[in-house]
């Protein structure tokens, strides 16, 4: 569903401080599947989620979705099938704005955007019955604005409104990293509901190893551009976080990290 | 009589950069843009305006006109930034720059004057008028206009189309994950902005029956001073919109401007306009609040120190 295909990456191009990411890589996502990948910084795990996202492109090879070619689709265009959560809670919803109309702007992605009412009358009850599930209470506040949000709220509220229209792809870049743990836990525990119940296909980025372990059906580590452990169902299922800190700890002690 | 006549053009004049102070609304509030393009687009509307009216154009028609040049005028600020990835302060400048030009070259020379014809502000029915009673049905009329645009950019901003220009000047990213291009948001956000600068601009010279290539001047200094004052008051005030407020804004402004003029003269226009912008910023920032709460503190311990020293002796 997803593939990446000979991808070359470099920063700074053309400059003394030039350094190469990727370099032929190869990466592929099958329909359905739940990847975590997990890496130290500057593996290249933001950067695959940036690639596929399309805010940043490829100096050379394809990245095909659903066997469509969108390797210089712009942003916009791609995100029409896919949905990104980021690891600033205030990157998905307008802060301004409130809850019932942030969720009215996300309910008509994909349509058109034109002179007919913002707010539908009888939404109201729909969205209430979104956000009951999460338990803070949001479902009687459709008429705050986000900003005034704690980041946890706005995190899982950015979540349901990444999942309210159909999409083929969810890109979840480190978005429980900015949140304490307990609404960390519970957002993770929400992102893994969702992704059951929908059925989408789904690439999460994260330094928590252990949600990388327990959540999803496949895992990855990156390492300087490369795939290094890549477990997918039953072989994913013998790993647990020991094991997953052992590889990672070898890996940084060979950088010299 | 004379500080009633003053009160009648305070609301005039207070109610066109109303007009004004909506389109700067859009860009420096909604679109979080410094468009500095208004100083242009203003005089722009005025002259487009003077010159059809003066041609034998239906007054009506003129102002449909003048908005659409100032839609167009805006459109080009927005090509420049989001097309050629121009920063948006210098694409305002840019365009602003080049309507000087532009609005000089429509005219054919500094001034167009059009004393004769009939437009909005100027008709047999304000003439049916004593002069005095004239002057408030002028501004009643203003008003009507004004109630209008208002009332349709606040309907405007409820629709979906509204939604999405909130959202592109709130959050950017929002607007591309919903898959739409947030260039064109900024794009029409601008020409709704400037074409309502420009209307005001024809309101303004209908009012003086002149166009004089010197009336953009400050614009933008006025119509942001006028923003933040409504912002403030509509944000202390829950029921009352933004819109409401920049209303109530521009005619606060202008009611301390004319009586600044007053006591200094004419010749200190500019210079108060620039004043009172400061004032309003500072005032924005809640810097002179604080200072006024320390004075008062300070003011407090001289007096008990003193107290307590007649106490002893």
């Amino acid at each position: 569903m997803l593939e990446l295909i000979g991808i070359k990456k470099a920063f700074n191009r053309g400059t003394p401080d030039e350094a190469v990411l990727f370099d032929h890589f190869n990466f592929s996502v099958k329909t359905g599947e739940f990847v975590s990948i997990v890496g130290s910084n500057g593996s290249g795990k933001t950067t695959l989620l940036n690639l596929v996202g399309g805010s940043v492109l490829p100096d050379a090879g394809k990245v095909l979705l659903d066997g469509e070619d969108i390797t210089i689709k712009k942003e916009f265009i791609r995100a029409r099938k896919i949905g990104r959560v980021f690891q600033d809670p205030s990157g998905g919803t307008a802060n301004h704005m409130t809850i019932a109309e942030n969720m009215a702007l996300a309910e008509n992605k994909g349509k058109r955007y034109a002179l007919g009412a913002g707010l539908g009358k009888k939404r109201g009850e729909y969205y209430r019955d979104l956000l009951r599930p999460l338990g803070l209470g949001l479902e009687d506040k459709l008429n705050v604005p986000v900003g005034s949000l704690s980041g946890g709220q706005r995190q899982l509220l950015t979540l349901i409104i990444a999942t309210m229209t159909p999409i083929d792809l969810l890109l979840l870049d480190e978005h429980t990293a900015a949140l304490d743990p307990k609404t960390a836990e519970e957002t993770m525990r929400l992102t893994d509901q969702i992704v059951r119940e929908k059925k989408i296909t789904t690439l999460m980025v994260t330094h928590n190893l252990r949600f990388a372990v327990e959540y999803g059906t496949r895992i990855c580590m990156f390492d300087k551009g490369h795939v290094v452990l890549d477990k997918a169902d039953e072989e994913k299922e013998n790993i647990d976080v020991d094991e997953l800190l052992r590889i990672f700890n070898e890996i940084s002690i060979e950088c010299g990290n | 009589m004379f500080f009633l006549n003053q009160a009648g053009t305070i609301l005039e004049m207070g109610f066109i950069y109303a007009v004004v102070a909506l389109g700067v609304y859009i860009t420096y509030k909604i679109l979080d843009f410094p468009d500095l393009s208004v100083d242009g687009t203003f005089p722009l509307g005025g002259v487009v305006f003077a010159v059809l009216v003066t041609a034998g154009c239906p007054w009506a028609v003129a102002m449909i006109v003048s908005f659409a040049a100032g839609c167009a005028a805006g459109l080009i600020t927005g090509l420049l930034h989001v097309k050629l990835k121009i920063n948006g302060l210098l694409s305002g400048i840019i365009t602003m720059t080049a309507l000087v030009s532009v609005n000089y070259l429509i005219a054919g020379g500094p001034m167009v004057s059009f004393s004769q014809e009939t437009t909005m502000l100027h008709n047999s029915f304000v003439n049916g008028f004593s002069r005095f009673a004239a002057n408030f049905v002028q501004v009643g009329l203003t008003l009507v206009l004004l109630a209008v645009c208002k009332i349709l950019l606040d309907l405007y901003l409820k629709t979906k189309s509204g939604f999405l220009l909130r959202a592109t000047g709130d959050n950017p990213q929002m607007v591309t994950q919903l898959g739409k291009n947030i260039d064109n948001y900024k794009m029409l956000g601008l020409s709704l902005a400037n074409g309502l600068v420009a209307l005001a601009g024809s309101l303004y010279c209908q009012y003086n029956t002149v166009f004089n290539s010197s009336m953009g001047t400050g614009t933008v200094v006025i119509a942001l001073a006028c923003v933040i004052i409504g912002c403030v008051i509509a944000k202390h005030i829950r029921i009352m919109k933004d819109t409401t407020g920049v209303i109530i804004g521009a005619v606060i402004y202008y009611a301390i401007l004319t009586v600044a003029m007053l006591l200094l003269g004419s010749d200190y226009t500019q210079l108060i306009v620039a004043v009172l912008f400061v004032l309003v910023l500072i005032f924005d920032s809640g810097l002179i609040g604080r200072s006024v709460k320390k004075l008062f503190k300070r003011k407090k311990r001289p007096d008990a120190a003193m107290q307590g020293g007649e106490g002893n002796a």
